[in-house]
């Protein structure tokens, strides 16, 4: 019964956050940009321009 | 033509979260809950989180030009200390838990370790030595090596659910 439980919310929570993060739209310049419903939940999340860990192959600016 | 490629990689790129959860969750409902797989891409999925809320802290302070080289020290050696504590982390509970391993999590876990050899790399070219030679490798690495991770990672969780509900529809019809 536990494990029936927690598929269920797995199937609620999970898809609903995978579905969310995939129609973030990433051609957007800038969040105001944005519309999407990943925008909405995600503010923070949506500063950036990719979902990929380490950086996402961006880097700081060099230093003098 | 290999602009073209980055081109669609950094397209991806931009899903990739979203893919990892997704394959997560596949993985969980048709699959099994207590394997390798759904502690890596777990943990997984929670550093990247805790990557992009690192990366925008440090974003925010670009402007202070004048603690730039501790921002770039920051900024690359975090990823690669996050990534390592991360491999150790998983190898020592699998084997603590005795959890089943597989090909797709051991090559997230590969994939990681890479990630932590390219930033490394990438510090001791800019920062330390200041020879500036890495940069497309960097940029496109990352990349590449995230969107493959994600990429495999939903394709085992298909493969899995395939084999699984395969045989489980084998077991009905031999009944």
């Amino acid at each position: 019964m536990k494990n029936k439980i927690a598929k269920g919310l797995v199937l609620v929570f999970g898809l609903g956050v995978s579905g969310v993060m995939l129609a973030q739209d990433v051609t957007a310049a800038t969040p105001e940009d944005d519309t999407s419903t990943f925008c909405d939940l995600f503010p923070i999340l949506c500063q950036v321009t990719t979902q990929g860990g380490n950086g996402g192959g961006e880097e700081p600016p060099k230093p003098d | 033509m290999w602009d073209r490629l980055v081109e669609y990689l950094v397209f991806i790129d931009g899903f990739t979260l979203g893919l990892n959860i997704l394959a997560l969750c596949l993985y969980v409902m048709f699959v099994r809950f207590n394997t390798a797989f759904v502690l890596i891409v777990a943990s997984g999925v929670a550093l990247d989180l805790f990557h992009q809320i690192l990366k925008i802290y440090l974003k925010s302070l670009f402007h202070f030009t004048e603690y730039l080289h501790l921002i770039n020290v920051a900024w690359y050696l975090s990823f690669a200390i996050t990534d390592l504590i991360f491999i150790a982390a998983m190898l020592h509970v699998i084997k603590t838990k005795n959890l089943i391993r597989d090909r797709a999590s051991d090559l997230m876990l590969v994939g990681y370790m890479a990630l932590a050899c390219l930033q490394v790399f990438r510090y001791t070219d800019r920062i330390a030595i200041g020879t500036d030679v890495l940069g497309p490798f960097y940029s496109t690495g990352v990349v590449m090596i995230n969107v493959t991770v994600s990429c495999v990672l939903l394709l085992h969780a298909l493969r899995s659910i395939y084999v699984t509900t395969g045989s489980k529809v084998a077991w009905l019809i031999n009944r």
